[in-house]
């Protein structure tokens, strides 16, 4: 106890202790997600990018009654939560519609959301009356040579959403 | 390894008037260019987004616990930095500002995805016990601090900011170590090139030079700028050996975020803040003129004095603000709050921009200063 108190905790191994703190952090961030974290983005993935580069997009659109389909900018739609993280909410819809019909409480919340979303499209355009969302997530082909980004997504996942 | 860390701490033993100084300057920081969280918004925000990380606070709860809770907690953060401002009880207050920051962004990053403006949050609470509240603070005034020639009466801050410094070296390190395993290495890729175009066209970061970077077809420079990022985040770890090499991480590190800034435009401005602890006050501070203050005492009360009044008018100013825009994601900074008096949208952006520039010249200043230093004290002999 003596030893503990005099070398251990009076500053001889605090750094030893706090780096094997730090360490452990590291290895268990690999496995899951922790907030506080002193694991930073290491923007991985590097692939080869010599004539063509896959990046992800998700996009979120509104269907009207007689069909046409709008591009809604996810800004604006999320406008009074944090705009930076718009791509991630998709992403959090897109799992929660897989599980939703299985778990009560998500079934519930999910209303919810409904209505927020047709409140937001009404702020959106209020001319229009929409009648789905839809949520399409996919890969876009960029041309490194020509710098050119193709039109058309591939391996296309799409979400309905249809707001009554 | 038991003989070479302490051999490290010693160095990062800062004048604790300094760190006092420090204090202050964080606090002004903040007030100037960032602004104060404010979770308000999030007593809003629908369950049915709720997806909080595996280990996170906000997984205790099911849910976001409504507008009470966010206003209450938006409220203790802003006290706590206002008392850790002036210097009052700084380490538990320092502390408790910490606390209470960490508790709200667990809630802001339950949306499935966390982001790691960290250093600056967790910053006080090692700068609170090192003892940055000794100095400049309202409680000095009563309790006059140890003067300059009462060396004894100082604790030795040295271990609280080589933990900082690991924790600074750390991250870095580990955003290096993810990097080295995912492929940058591999000469075939252009992985800097890469994340460009994924930001650009992904998550829509258009601005600043990011079209130019766009159109770079050199592979030996994307090469450069991959090798580069990896070898300063593998090294920052190893640097903290000593606080010179460190400082000289830290200039770096700088110019690399304020290019991340130019080519991502993700301003990664907790980093900045976290670095501003390591200034070198030999060289800004060269007659050491500032520890003397403590001994001119009307000097000395006047600086208090600014802090009090900077700090009455802020605090003011951010509850009358909390009170009319309930939902607002910050309490604005002066800077974001001039650019918005001036119609100027999106002021925020504009107000950390000016916070890199600001980084940037006070970088280029040191250095001159230090090569000012350097040939000076080679030319008058001692």
């Amino acid at each position: 106890m003596k030893y503990l108190s005099t070398k251990l905790f009076k500053g001889k191994f605090i750094p030893l202790v706090y780096l094997c703190i730090l360490v452990v952090q590291f290895i268990l961030h690999r496995y899951i997600i922790i907030y506080p974290s002193l694991v930073f983005p290491g923007f991985t993935g590097a692939p080869k990018i010599d004539k063509e580069a896959i990046i992800p997009v998700v996009n979120l659109y509104a269907i009207s009654g007689n069909g046409q389909r709008m591009k809604l900018d996810k800004k604006d739609f999320f406008s009074n939560l944090y705009y930076k993280h718009v791509n991630y909410f998709l992403n959090v819809i897109l799992e929660n519609e897989k599980n939703y019909k299985n778990n009560p409480k998500l079934y519930s919340r999910r209303r919810d959301f409904i209505y927020f979303a047709q409140r937001q499209l009404r702020l959106m355009d209020p001319s229009k009356e929409f009648k789905v969302l839809l949520i399409e997530k996919g890969d876009m082909t960029y041309n490194t040579i020509e710098d050119k980004m193709k039109p058309e997504l591939t391996n296309v996942k799409s979400v309905f959403i249809s707001l009554p | 390894m038991t003989k070479l860390l302490p051999y490290a701490q010693n160095s990062y033993y800062i004048n604790a008037h300094y760190l006092g100084l420090t204090r202050v300057l964080y606090c002004v920081v903040i007030i100037s260019f960032i602004g104060l969280p404010s979770y308000t918004w999030l007593g809003g925000a629908l369950d049915y987004f709720f997806s909080p990380p595996t280990a996170s606070l906000a997984r205790i709860f099911h849910g976001f616990p409504g507008y009470p809770f966010f206003y209450a907690l938006t409220l203790l953060n802003v006290i706590f930095f206002f008392l850790m401002f002036l210097g009052f009880h700084a380490r538990w207050t320092s502390l408790l500002f910490s606390l209470t920051s960490i508790l709200g962004h667990n809630f802001w990053y339950s949306f499935g995805k966390i982001d790691h403006l960290l250093l600056w949050i967790i910053a006080p609470i090692f700068l609170g016990f090192a003892g940055w509240g000794d100095h400049f603070s309202v409680e000095s005034l009563s309790k006059r601090p140890p003067k300059l020639t009462d060396h004894n009466s100082q604790h030795n801050n040295s271990l609280l900011i080589f933990l900082l410094a690991m924790t600074i070296g750390f991250s870095m390190f580990t955003a290096g170590v993810q990097k080295l395993l995912s492929g940058w290495p591999n000469w075939h890729s252009e992985a800097v090139r890469f994340h460009l175009i994924k930001n650009y066209f992904s998550l829509d970061r258009e601005e600043l030079l990011s079209s130019w970077f766009l159109h770079i077809h050199n592979h030996i420079l994307w090469k450069v700028m991959d090798y580069s990022a990896l070898l300063l985040e593998l090294g920052f770890l190893f640097s903290i050996i000593h606080v010179r090499i460190f400082r000289s991480f830290i200039a770096v590190a700088v110019v690399f975020h304020f290019i991340v800034l130019l080519m991502y435009n993700i301003p990664f401005y907790s980093n900045i803040i976290a670095y501003m602890i390591f200034t070198d006050w030999e060289i800004l501070d060269p007659r050491a003129k500032i520890p003397r203050l403590i001994d001119n005492v009307k000097a000395y009360n006047s600086v208090i004095k600014i802090v009090v009044m900077i700090s009455l008018v802020f605090f003011c100013y951010w509850c009358v603000f909390l009170i009319n825009h309930a939902g607002s994601l910050s309490l604005p900074g002066f800077f974001e709050s001039v650019f918005n008096a001036f119609d100027i949208s999106d002021g925020y952006k504009f107000s950390l921009y000016l916070l890199f520039l600001s980084s940037m010249v006070f970088l280029i200043l040191m250095c001159f200063f230090k090569v000012r230093r350097k040939y000076s004290s080679r030319e008058v002999p001692t």
